[in-house]
């Protein structure tokens, strides 16, 4: 009963694998994140600078 | 004084909260995506054959599925443009593009690495994988095409058209090649191809987590897609602005 589990083949350690493969998932996802975030933050910038020069402009 | 600042329109636009909705959401997803993950690495059991490196499957297929999605999101903001002409949907099928290749990219970066123990070899140039290459390929070119062309009306014309087009690979992807027999590529729903190597038989809690890993993806989809087309807003205020104090 118990002998086919003798010819099994043991099941491999692929923990290496799995996390480059998480690694590079998680990466990739924050890299993407990143480049939102760093968007949003020169728009903003650039909506300043706009609302400064308007502003010295009014002065003037 | 009062006049004249208040001329520069909507210029707080940018320093304006989030939407609570979006709040919300995104803090949801987040933890969706832990809640997928503890799915991934402790419910689902280890896969006899390969051992863990199988787990790389439940967030492979959920970043594949929510990509096609994306693309699917595309076509129809393609569809609407071209009916209504509005820029609110041209907004969206490049929103819905950028987001998606992104999404491509975690299934194409990950596959090779299940791939190197499954295959001996990280890439080979078999129909669906050289189809998912083309996909890529076509929706990273449409993003540089885009940038090509100065006019705007032209430029979400072509958006539009293009991306109804390129869904033809997506098609091609998920479906066209469950026809070819020839593939070592295994697939998720149905029978694999014979030649298919790195089958494996799903088990109930594996399907669970995959599932689960589905409805996570569509969620993550949805929160990065609504930022993107907040951030597309954003811009086009800046260059509103910026033009009219050209002209002044």
């Amino acid at each position: 009963m118990y002998l086919p589990l003798l010819f099994q083949t043991p099941t491999p350690n692929t923990i290496g694998y799995l996390i480059v493969g998480y690694v590079i998932i998680g990466g990739i996802g924050l890299l993407y994140v990143l480049s939102l975030v760093l968007r949003q933050r020169a728009l903003r910038r650039d909506l300043e600078v706009i609302e400064r020069l308007h502003l010295d402009n009014d002065e003037n | 004084m009062a006049t004249q600042t208040a001329s520069l329109p909507r210029t707080t636009e940018g320093k304006r909260a989030q939407p609570v909705g979006l709040i919300a959401l995104t803090v949801f997803t987040a933890l969706m995506l832990l809640a997928a993950s503890y799915m991934a690495f402790i419910y689902a059991p280890t896969e006899a054959t390969m051992g863990a490196v199988q787990r790389i499957f439940y967030f492979h297929v959920g970043a594949a599925w929510a990509g096609a999605l994306a693309f699917l999101v595309t076509v129809v903001a393609g569809v609407l443009y071209l009916i209504k002409g509005t820029r609110k949907w041209d907004i969206v099928g490049l929103s819905s593009v950028e987001v998606g290749l992104a999404l491509i990219t975690i299934t194409l970066a990950s596959g090779p690495v299940w791939a190197q123990f499954a295959w001996g070899k990280p890439w080979t140039w078999d129909p669906k994988l050289t189809a998912s290459a083309v996909m890529w390929l076509s929706y990273a070119a449409y993003l540089m095409l885009r940038q090509g062309i100065e006019d705007p009306t032209r430029r979400a014309r072509f958006g539009a058209v293009y991306g109804i087009i390129a869904f033809a690979s997506v098609i091609m992807v998920f479906f066209g090649v469950r026809f070819i027999t020839a593939t070592i590529h295994p697939v998720v729903i149905g029978q694999s191809a014979s030649t298919a190597e790195g089958d494996f038989g799903m088990t109930a809690r594996m399907l669970h987590a995959m599932l689960f890993s589905f409805v996570t993806f569509t969620f993550v989809f949805a929160t990065l897609l609504w930022h993107r087309i907040r951030l597309e807003r954003l811009s086009d205020r800046v260059d509103a602005i910026k033009a009219r104090l050209l002209t002044r």
